[in-house]
């Protein structure tokens, strides 16, 4: 199984880095769960307590990692030197044989064609600016469901196709059974058209990358040939809604310390992210395909955060996975509200819980089953944070409520005295906040001073007052998030599993009634919970107050910080600025561009360009391209041919409305089908023609 | 514009000549006054053509030139019926007209140069086409270069042991031949058949 048993230069070094880390978490866990024992009434002696200190030691185990993580990425970043990074200057890219091809593959489903091509248009221009294109070939692969949107990508791609001259060079594929979602994608293209690369670059439907970290990633994998993924660390941007544009901004100033930090443990054991990576194809086709897991999702079946497995079995085989932290030039966007990325992360947290079954898998190095782990705590903290969260308070009811014992059933000389120490809280409370927001601190001094680029994020006083905006933005949020990921977590173990809904690319906010609807459970249990508190022991009460207000206020703030006005409005302040928006890069600059860009055709005909499945039929250049893109029409049983034929007649007297999205999709892979609706359409009677059909003639 | 059709240019008298732009005799004359007379079934039929044309981008004035072929022929057709649906005898005309003269279907490709794109000069579909209608589908031209040719590889799961434990002790207590025992034929050819399928298969995973 293993490619190469023999024991690489690297590896010793990660041994002592992770010893290093377990030694640090431990003893700081160690030390603070102590304290908080101190802190209790009863000094941890009742068993509520020792539950207490028990869900502390986890929940600050858990914080401490991120901790390290950063202190050890800002001395790194402070150092400017690392000898085990793989982006180490070295010869040039003409080395690289002509032969050597690389595929970029954008996945897409159901997504905004116009986001998807722009963002893809802007690649391509980049890597033809930096003279690298000939290398690469870009595949659009389709797991669309929606028949307006499969038309729709179709002609995009035939206009981009054309107007770059990309025939031959940017493809597009449709599938048409979305098995094993995205992962299942990939390994279709790998099926198909894998042995004619040597690598594929990945990306999400929104990436982009600028064409010298292709070529240089491309360069990084020919002179690494134990490397089987190298993960990039890509920026957050493009978005203005405030929510997202604070997630641009802590992505930018925190996330390289993070980056650096994450490389420090992990090395040649790094994760490969899903997107924004390139992978060598060969290993990938040979020991990444992903299993099945026994039983019914949402815990079995197709693994749907496919890429930790990936990059556990790409090193189960013997090849590296890096993050080339460094390297900049690789986009992504965020979110761009708050319940969109809570339905992702309800994704997420499915595929991170599935992990769980393969963690003693056997042949996955240590390093992996500790990210499995991490991948899943990022989850499971959140339910531990709320039971913490409700044995406290019931702790501090409990002492509100029952009369203290002093003397205890055992026999003792002294009574127990139930002590409580502000002062120790207080304390507790400074270092747990030290260890959460003392690295935002070190990101603020390393910009400030060690790069010396405040300018790129609004100068001196902007930037000071985008960082505490982030701090009490996040500190907001952090609530509402913990409430939702511990009843995800909840609602997958009672085995509720999730759909697979396209991820929104356009600015489009959050409405009163969507917010209501999401947030009204949440509200009205902060509401509950803050009265019960408040009657019983009103000096608590103050204590939970920043996890109950957010969370009484949780409907507005969702609707606030997914509104691009506000964050635009923050923008012209000069607040949360990054420095991609003060000096674009190219590749950002002709994205904006492509989107901006007015539409040059009216609709013809009166048929707006999302309602994909009417131009198929009616607008005889789609229905030619349609039919073209087609494969070559396939033999049916008698009886599917029957259903189609009275399909088409359906269609051609009923007009689309009255066809499903099914029967749709039925029309449109059946090119005989789709050319005789065309023909019915046309030679059919005005009524139907303009009635049915909605088709206006200018 | 984002579609440009290649059409002949319009000093091309070869597609002018090409298309019946006199009537035939007198009768047809009637006929054509007949049909302007008609109302809004020729009216209809006479948009809809001149849409269809508009669609592809043809040029005004030939547009108008294959439009009126198109109608002139449509209304010399219904004289031969008594059920004649003006729109319909005339789209269909029309798909008859655009595959006889140059601009057959197939080369209305509006999406740049059609030759470059296909990797050829022949039209791909001529002879194909079926009277009457657009060309069969199953005779489209299949060099789209929508994919690559396909060099077909395999992927599949590897074995993945989610139970090492287990496994080992199911290894460990589970029935092995012992030493100097024969195994039956039929035993070894089952362990290796389901030995293949595992392989295959990628596993119980």
């Amino acid at each position: 199984m293993n490619r190469k048993p023999i024991k690489k230069f690297w590896e010793k070094e990660a041994v002592r880095r992770r010893i290093l880390l377990t030694v640090l978490i431990l003893s700081t866990t160690a030390v603070a769960s102590g304290f908080m024992a101190n802190v209790l009434p009863h000094m941890g002696r009742t068993g509520l307590e020792i539950a207490l200190v028990i869900f502390f030691a986890m929940l600050f185990a858990w914080i401490s990692i991120g901790f390290w993580t950063s202190l050890v990425g800002f001395l790194i970043l402070m150092r400017r030197y690392n000898r085990f990074t793989i982006n180490w200057p070295s010869s040039k890219d003409d080395d690289i044989q002509e032969s050597v091809r690389t595929a970029i593959l954008m996945p897409v489903y159901n997504e905004s064609v116009k986001r998807v091509f722009a963002g893809l248009r802007a690649t391509y221009a980049s890597l033809a600016s930096s003279g690298q294109l000939a290398r690469f070939d870009f595949f659009v692969l389709s797991d669309s469901t929606n028949p307006d949107r499969w038309v729709e990508e179709e002609a995009a791609w035939a206009e981009l196709c054309r107007e770059v001259d990309g025939f031959g060079k940017i493809y597009y594929r449709h599938r048409r059974p979305n098995i094993k979602r995205k992962s299942g994608n990939i390994a279709d293209f790998c099926r198909r058209w894998g042995r004619s690369y040597r690598y594929m670059v990945v990306f999400d439907a929104d990436s982009v990358m600028s064409g010298s970290t292709l070529a240089r990633l491309l360069l990084l994998m020919e002179k690494n040939p134990d490397v089987g993924i190298l993960q990039t660390a890509p920026m957050a941007v493009g978005r203005d809604t405030l929510i997202a544009r604070v997630q641009q901004f802590a992505n930018r100033v925190y996330g390289p310390m993070f980056a650096a930090g994450l490389h420090y443990w992990q090395l040649g054991d790094a994760q490969y992210w899903g997107h924004n990576a390139i992978i060598r194809i060969e290993p990938f086709m040979k020991h990444c395909a992903l299993p099945q897991l026994p039983g019914k999702p949402p815990l079995g079946g197709h693994i749907l955060s496919h890429d930790f497995v990936e990059a556990a079995l790409m090193r189960r085989a013997g090849w590296e996975v890096w993050l080339a932290y460094e390297l900049n030039g690789s986009y992504e966007e965020a979110p761009p509200t708050l319940l969109d990325g809570l339905t992702r992360d309800r994704r997420w947290c499915q595929g991170n819980m599935q992990h769980l079954r393969l963690l003693l898998t056997r042949g996955i190095f240590p390093a992996h089953r500790a990210l499995f782990l991490n991948g899943a705590m990022s989850y499971i903290s959140a339910i531990l944070w709320f039971m913490f969260l409700n044995l406290s308070t019931v702790e501090a009811l409990a002492q509100a409520i029952l009369e203290p014992k002093y003397f205890p059933a055992q026999r003792t000389l002294f009574p127990h005295w139930p002590v409580w120490n502000p002062g120790w809280a207080l304390t507790l409370l400074a270092s747990t906040g030290l260890i959460l927001f003392l690295p935002k601190l070190l990101s603020y001094v390393f910009i400030l001073f060690k790069q010396r680029q405040v300018k790129n994020y609004g100068g001196f006083t902007r930037f000071t007052l985008s960082i505490g905006a982030e701090v009490i933005f996040s500190t907001f949020f952090a609530p509402i998030r913990m409430l939702f990921h511990s009843k995800f977590v909840f609602l997958i173990l009672l085995g509720q599993k999730v759909g697979w809904h396209a991820q929104p690319r356009e600015d489009r906010g959050t409405t009163w009634g969507e917010a209501f609807r999401f947030h009204y459970g949440g509200m009205l249990l902060a509401l509950i919970w803050g009265a019960i508190v408040f009657t019983i022991n009103r000096s608590f009460f103050w204590w939970l107050t920043p996890i109950l207000i957010p969370l009484v206020l949780s409907a507005p703030l969702s609707v606030w910080s997914g509104r691009a006005g506000l964050g635009r409005g923050f923008r012209s302040c000069g607040l949360f600025l990054i420095p991609e928006e003060i000096a674009p890069p190219p590749e950002l600059t002709s994205l904006k561009a492509y989107l901006s860009k007015p539409d040059p055709s009216k609709p013809s005909l009166g048929i707006a360009k999302s309602a994909g499945f009417v131009r198929a039929v009616v607008d005889p250049k789609v229905n030619r391209l349609h039919l073209a893109i087609q494969r070559q029409q396939r033999r049916v049983a008698p009886k599917i041919a029957a259903r189609r034929r009275q399909l088409v007649q359906k269609a051609a007297s009923g007009g689309p409305d009255e066809l499903s999205d099914s029967e749709k999709k039925e029309l449109l892979i059946d090119p005989a089908s789709l050319s005789r609706l065309h023909e019915q359409v046309w030679e059919s009677p005005a009524e139907i023609f303009s009635g049915r059909w909605r088709i206006s003639a200018p | 514009m984002p579609f440009c059709l290649e059409v002949p240019a319009l000093e091309n008298k070869s597609v002018f000549s090409r298309i019946d732009t006199a009537p035939a005799n007198s009768s047809a004359v009637e006929s054509y006054a007949g049909a302007a007379d008609g109302g809004d079934d020729w009216q209809n039929a006479r948009d809809r053509v001149l849409l269809y044309l508009r669609l592809l981008d043809t040029p005004p004035i030939l547009a108008l030139s294959i439009a009126l072929a198109v109608l002139r022929r449509a209304v010399r057709q219904c004289e031969k019926s008594n059920d004649c649906l003006p729109t319909k005898t005339a789209m269909l005309t029309l798909r008859e007209v655009l595959s006889e003269q140059t601009l057959h279907p197939d080369s209305w490709w509006p999406f740049g140069d059609r030759d470059k794109i296909f990797g050829t000069t022949a039209p791909t579909i001529a002879g194909n086409e079926t009277a009457g209608g657009l060309p069969e589908p199953a005779a489209l031209p299949n060099s789209l270069p929508v994919t690559p040719p396909i060099a077909r590889g395999r992927m599949l799961p590897e074995f993945i042991d989610r139970k090492p434990v287990r496994s080992f002790l199911a290894k460990l207590f589970s029935r092995r031949p012992k030493a100097g025992r024969p195994v039956s034929k039929k035993n070894t050819a089952g362990a290796a058949k389901r030995g293949s399928r595992r392989s295959t298969a990628g596993g119980p995973g």
